[in-house]
């Protein structure tokens, strides 16, 4: 390949969606982090005691705990001026209707209520600056005893399945991002399922963030009870602003004896956006994890979806791409930790860098002692397009047992000119064949998607391979 | 000269718990530019530091002797010199504080120097034996143009030992050095070789470490023109308590060069340890770059614990080709399957199976006596775990 | 290791706080960790599991104690994990106390 730069590629990393709603609730919100804004923030939601015992711990934890100095640069971070907690609306809405109208005109724009009326989701739950202000669950799955609610309302009405499992596989102290969001998380998404109970679509849940300069710190929660299995399909758009915007989750899975859980996640968040999320699954006797994590969006993400086996036969598997364009770092990866005999997991990245973007792989694998007939592998890929973009693999692999099998591989391949020839001689422009060869390459991946997810990433990757100017 | 960052690199796990990389070669010559590492630091957290004897936290004190004996064939010179040799500490910056330390405190050198063109019918030997104590040292290989040359390390005995192998191969010129620490077991030996290679040199690197109670090499290659080739080939037989350490680090800063990493380890016992880390960066605005790492671990008992990294960082898309792999485990079942199937013992055919696996790499070695020996010395550690 | 039932004095009884934690070395350099919980004083290896941390310098509370660098918290008892990152034990040694002696001894208990 010549070092003729794409001008079709242009677009990768450009930002369809950035609009920005008038700023009605975020106006009022103080900037900072102290004691005294964690406390109001416990207070306002009126918790337990243990609940803001927890916050203001993990708020001592984050004070102390160093900045990552791996990874990417997070040095523009200004955590003084970050909003930590807003309000959208005094209560939350139980019906489309009753949402404000800017609400409804930014969901439009998602297209949520055509998701809804199409009954392609079993229940959405739209987080709208830090709280959920929209929820339905479809009436058999209540029946069925499956939750599906935020995890605010859901501290209030389970507070004995918190106690148990809140910070459990992900403790305050785990990073400083995990800290900070235990000490002001507000909104995401609880799920219960049931023993044995099959959740045949999937729930899904939209994220937006609408405040300049706002932390969105959600915090999900999931339980998938024995033989049961849930697919949880999580998206995330954000409107572009001037400054940063720090998006700071904690998502934590407990699957259960023979359960089974999928959690789906296309990340588009507008390119000022820091999104560094911690994401960790614990898989007890014969269950299954698996993370399908798309990171187009971003400033930066850092993001390493774990699954820890913990019960013999359990098996962890990772699906992941990125794409990174001008100005991003996608620093993505996953890990998996065998702790237990015949436990299996598997881990596919793909990745695609442009425009002078850093697309970096980091991952690891390890087998504890005991876990005899453990089996791991991991393949990475990644594909580069043009002279100037960063694509790197920091894969680490960590075997204990000596009855186990570990295998890495990691290859790095051009666009190659023959592949672009071929295909424009078939009458494609270049942009077309461009995106048809990437679509081809992430295909593996898109497979995975339910149907409308599928549809999204095809569409960026097209409006990407496009050069469209968001 | 850049200094190393002084900000304490706890590794913070957690969003990660995942290591970072960030590969770059940077470092000094002054010991006092590196904090005293507590363990928590990327190039550290592998390496057990109690067992380090001092090297980390400035109480070694050099006191140590070495019987050295070299065999320099015609067209080959070699000297001993004092710390104001202009040659020494010309091939790149010490890389931590283990390294620096041995910068800091040798006395005197060695360098070894092929003349251009010169093809020395037989390898240029030098047999180091450690007697006791704690020794730092530097050794430069220098290899004029064109020249064509095999140089062996072989490193016996016991002590405490840190330093750096120096190496320009220069245009044109082939070198093969072949570094084997056959230490007794109580003997402790961190070193680092740096290598600049040439236009159109090859640079052959062979390390086989069978013994020390804790080893630690890092091989570093740098290129000086187009055509540059290296090939890293590592062998380590890790046994009881032993920890074994390579990290490589290739920097193809230079367009149209070529790197291959294959690294192979057996372990065997109670608490052994093999650590192979496979840094490889392709620099900003280069082409044409083809490398590829491989590191496999044959983990032949319970007990043993293999850590395993590739890193590669890309700033480029003009790559001709790059990639690594890493497999660890057992005893291949359908080789042993295989041969059992043809009548062979399973204790014969286990034993068979090691042995090729071995062979493989040792058959690499370009001196048959030495390829005898070496493998020799192999099934005599192989006797000894089974 | 040690031979069995070797008792050695690592420390005295009022340098360890109360729900704290003393961080010792034996003349071996075997770091521990001495801990007080609920009048009860605990001896662990002073290293956590998952990453080289002193345990020592985390925080005590109700039979436990939490690695300060990356939040796994252990039981005093057993030396087990309670939560993740660490997923391994951290070795346990028994501990008398003579008049305002610590001592501990340096067989593992849990290993």
């Amino acid at each position: 390949m010549t070092s003729i730069a794409h001008p079709e590629l242009e677009g990768i990393g450009t930002y369809e969606y950035g609009w920005s709603d008038s700023d009605v609730a975020g106006a009022s919100a103080r900037r900072g982090i102290n004691e005294e804004v964690v406390r109001d923030i416990s207070a306002k939601k009126d918790e337990p005691e243990w609940m803001t015992k927890l916050r203001l711990k993990s708020l001592r934890l984050f004070d102390k705990k160093p900045m990552p100095d791996w990874g990417a640069d997070l040095s523009r971070i200004d955590f003084d001026n970050i909003k930590y907690f807003v309000r959208s609306t005094e209560k939350q809405a139980t019906s489309w209707e009753e949402l404000p109208e800017d609400i409804k005109n930014t969901y439009d724009k998602l297209g949520i209520p055509e998701a809804e009326k199409q009954r392609l989701v079993s229940g959405v739950a739209a987080q709208y600056e830090s709280e959920v202000v929209y929820h339905q669950i479809r009436e058999d799955l209540e029946e069925q005893g499956v939750i599906f609610m935020d995890t605010d309302t859901a501290l209030k009405e389970h507070p004995e399945i918190f106690e148990e499992y809140f910070g459990s596989v992900i403790p305050p102290g785990d990073n400083k991002f995990a800290a900070l969001n235990t000490s002001v998380w507000s909104g995401g998404s609880f799920i219960y399922v049931p023993k044995n109970v099959h959740v045949e679509i999937p729930l899904q849940a939209y994220f937006r963030i609408n405040t300049e300069n706002m932390g969105q710190f959600e915090r999900t929660l999931i339980i998938v009870d024995e033989g049961a299995y849930v697919h949880y399909v999580e998206g995330c758009t954000a409107p572009i602003y001037k400054s940063d915007s720090l998006h700071s989750a904690v998502v934590e899975i407990i699957v259960k004896k023979n359960a089974r859980c999928r959690y789906t996640t296309i990340q588009n968040w507008s390119n000022n956006v820091f999104n560094l999320v911690t994401k960790r699954a614990v898989a007890e006797e014969g269950a299954t994890m698996e993370w399908i994590d798309g990171n187009i969006g971003s400033q930066v993400t850092m993001k390493y979806p774990a699954v820890y086996l913990m019960g013999e036969h359990a098996k962890g598997e990772t699906l992941s791409i990125a794409f990174a364009g001008e100005g991003q770092h996608q620093d993505t990866g996953s890990k998996m930790v065998h702790c237990a005999p015949n436990t299996s997991s598997n881990i596919i990245s793909k990745s695609v860098a442009r425009g002078g973007g850093r697309a970096s792989y980091r991952g690891l694998v390890q087998v504890q002692e005991g876990a005899d007939h453990a089996k791991s592998s991991v393949k990475c890929d990644a594909l580069l397009i043009d002279t100037i973009s960063r694509s790197d693999t920091y894969p680490y692999n960590d075997l204990r047992e000596d009855d186990a099998e570990l295998a890495h591989e990691a290859t790095v391949s051009k666009v190659s000119e023959d592949q672009l020839f071929y295909l424009m001689s078939r009458g494609m422009d270049e942009d077309e064949a461009m995106a048809m060869i990437v679509r081809g390459f992430v295909e593996p991946i898109a497979r995975e998607l339910p149907m409308e997810y599928a549809l999204e990433l095809n569409r960026l990757i097209e409006l990407q391979m496009e050069g469209a100017v968001g | 000269m850049t200094s190393p960052s002084t900000e304490p690199k706890a590794h913070s796990h957690g969003l990660g718990e995942i290591p970072f990389s960030k590969l770059a070669t940077h470092g000094s010559f002054d010991v006092n530019d590196f904090p005293v590492p507590n363990g928590r630091e990327e190039e550290w957290r592998f390496t057990p530091l109690r067992r380090l004897k001092g090297l980390h936290n400035g109480k070694a004190v050099a006191d140590g002797t070495d019987k050295v004996e070299v065999d320099a064939p015609e067209g080959v010179t070699v000297e001993t010199v004092g710390r104001d040799d202009e040659r020494l500490g010309t091939a790149g910056f010490p890389a931590d504080r283990v390294t620096a330390q041995a910068y800091s405190s040798f006395e005197q050198a060695t360098v070894v120097t092929v003349a251009q063109g010169a093809v020395p019918e037989r390898p240029v030997t030098i047999d180091r034996e450690a007697r006791g104590g704690t020794r730092f040292d530097q050794f430069v290989i220098e290899v004029k143009p064109l020249a064509e040359v095999v140089v062996v390390l072989n490193q016996t005995g016991t002590g405490v030992r840190a330093g750096s192998v120096d190496v320009h191969v220069g245009e044109g010129a082939r070198l093969t050095l072949i570094s084997l620490q056959d230490w007794d077991n109580d003997a402790v030996d961190v070193s680092q070789h740096n290598a600049q290679v040439a236009k159109d040199a090859t640079f052959k690197s062979i390390v086989i470490t069978l013994g020390g109670d804790l080893v630690r090499l890092s091989p570093k290659v740098a290129y000086k023109g187009r055509g540059a080739n290296a090939e890293l080939h590592g062998l380590y037989f890790t046994g009881d308590g032993q920890h074994h350490e390579h990290r490589s680090l290739i920097d193809h800063n230079v367009s149209n060069t070529r790197s291959r990493v294959e690294y192979k380890g057996a372990l065997s016992g109670k608490g052994a340890h093999g650590v192979w880390i496979g840094d490889v960066i392709i620099g900003e605005g280069t082409t044409g770059t083809d490398s590829y790492e491989h590191n496999r671990n044959l983990q032949l008992t319970d007990d043993t614990r293999v850590d395993s990294v590739p890193n590669l960082e890309i700033f480029t898309g003009e790559v001709e080709g790059a990639g690594h792999a890493s497999a660890s485990g057992r005893l291949d079942d359908i080789h042993l399957f295989y041969l059992r199937s043809r009548g062979i013992p399973e204790d014969e055919a286990r034993r068979l199976v090691i042995r090729g696996y071995f062979l493989e790499l040792v058959g690499r070695i370009p001196v048959e006596g030495l390829r005898e020996e070496i493998m020799a010395k192999v099934e005599r550690k192989l006797a000894e775990h089974e | 290791m040690s031979e069995s039932g070797r008792w050695v004095k690592v420390a005295e009884l009022k340098e360890i706080p109360e729900e704290g934690a003393l961080g010792v070395e034996t003349d071996d350099e075997t770091p521990i960790a001495l801990i007080r919980s609920e009048g009860e004083v605990y001896a662990v290896r002073d290293v956590c599991s998952h990453a080289e941390v002193r345990l020592s310098e985390g925080e005590v509370e109700d039979g436990t104690i939490e690695c300060w660098l990356h939040g796994s918290c252990f039981d005093l008892g057993s030396g087990a994990p309670i939560n993740p990152p660490a997923t391994q034990p951290v070795p346990t040694y028994d501990v008398k106390i003579e008049g305002d002696d610590v001592l501990v001894s340096l067989d593992e208990k849990n290993s």
